[in-house]
């Protein structure tokens, strides 16, 4: 089924980036990988810091 | 001290944005063919990033990867690096880079992310620990299903592909795809079709991503 929530497809868009940023990419010595506890609180943050300064549209970009 | 976005093919091409704290970006050569875009980084980060840091080098990413042809992103590294001593490891791996960068030219990543419809699912306690593990690999094996039906023909119409089963309540499976630009529209269709065939999962598809999940090329590890 098709999932036309605005709300799931953000959460998981932010869910995606914070993964990809923090987990994937070439890496070198120095990184950390966070464990999924840490990946969540920097998520949990984030969703914060965004929906204060109104930039989750620009997660949802084309 | 610099924080390091991307590697991108030779001459690098920098967007006009500002990375991490608005400082500007630059290119650091790695050697002729291949260059290093930096910001001067805070000297010393602790603990976690901060949700600006994260989206501050996400937003620096997407616009390299919009400038470049090639770009192979780079993970969030908490502590930044001495220019000589960034430049001395990458110049390690840099055997990998080239593959790596011929790979994701003109392509984006596009992330899935199934997860169980709202109503589907025994939400009940299991009534013993026989049960419990029985309902667990009934779990797999339906994943496992939606991994044959799911990903796999999404697979054969990307360049490059990865997938993890989760089998978790809140997500079943996630993959990710490296798309040519050209076929992006297509590739969304194609997820749309399989998306009316299963009642029990929704798709959810992000991206375009830089292709953070694809600068590696298979055999090698990080």
């Amino acid at each position: 089924m098709t999932s036309n929530s605005p709300a799931l497809q953000q959460e998981v868009a932010l869910i995606e980036l914070v993964d990809r940023v923090l987990n994937k990419g070439v890496a070198l010595t120095g990184d950390i990988t966070l464990s999924v506890a840490g990946v969540d609180l920097v998520y949990v943050g984030l969703r914060l810091l965004l929906a204060s300064v109104g930039t989750l549209e620009q997660l949802e970009r084309d | 001290m610099l924080h390091l976005y991307a590697l991108v093919s030779s001459p690098a091409q920098l967007p006009d944005t500002v990375g991490i704290d608005d400082a500007p970006l630059r290119a650091l050569a790695v050697d002729s063919e291949i260059d290093a875009i930096v910001s001067e980084g805070a000297a010393r980060r602790t603990g976690a990033p901060t949700e600006t840091e994260v989206l501050g080098h996400a937003r620096a990413v997407d616009a390299i990867a919009a400038a470049n042809a090639a770009t192979l992103p780079a993970r969030f590294a908490v502590e930044p690096s001495e220019p000589d001593d960034l430049r001395r490891r990458l110049l390690e791996r840099r055997a990998q880079f080239g593959p790596a960068l011929e790979r994701v030219e003109g392509c984006v990543e596009l992330g899935l992310r199934v997860v169980p419809s709202e109503r589907n699912g025994d939400r009940s306690t299991p009534a013993s620990g026989r049960e419990y593990m029985q309902r667990r690999l009934d779990e797999v094996t339906r994943v496992e299903e939606l991994l044959r039906e799911l990903h796999e023909p999404l697979a054969a119409i990307a360049r490059e592909s990865t997938s993890n089963v989760l089998a978790r309540r809140d997500v079943v499976l996630t993959a990710a795809y490296l798309v040519p630009r050209a076929d992006v529209a297509a590739f969304r269709r194609a997820v749309d079709e399989l998306d009316g065939t299963h009642e029990a999962v929704m798709l959810v598809l992000t991206g375009p991503w830089p292709p953070y999940s694809f600068t590696l090329v298979e055999g090698e590890t990080a």
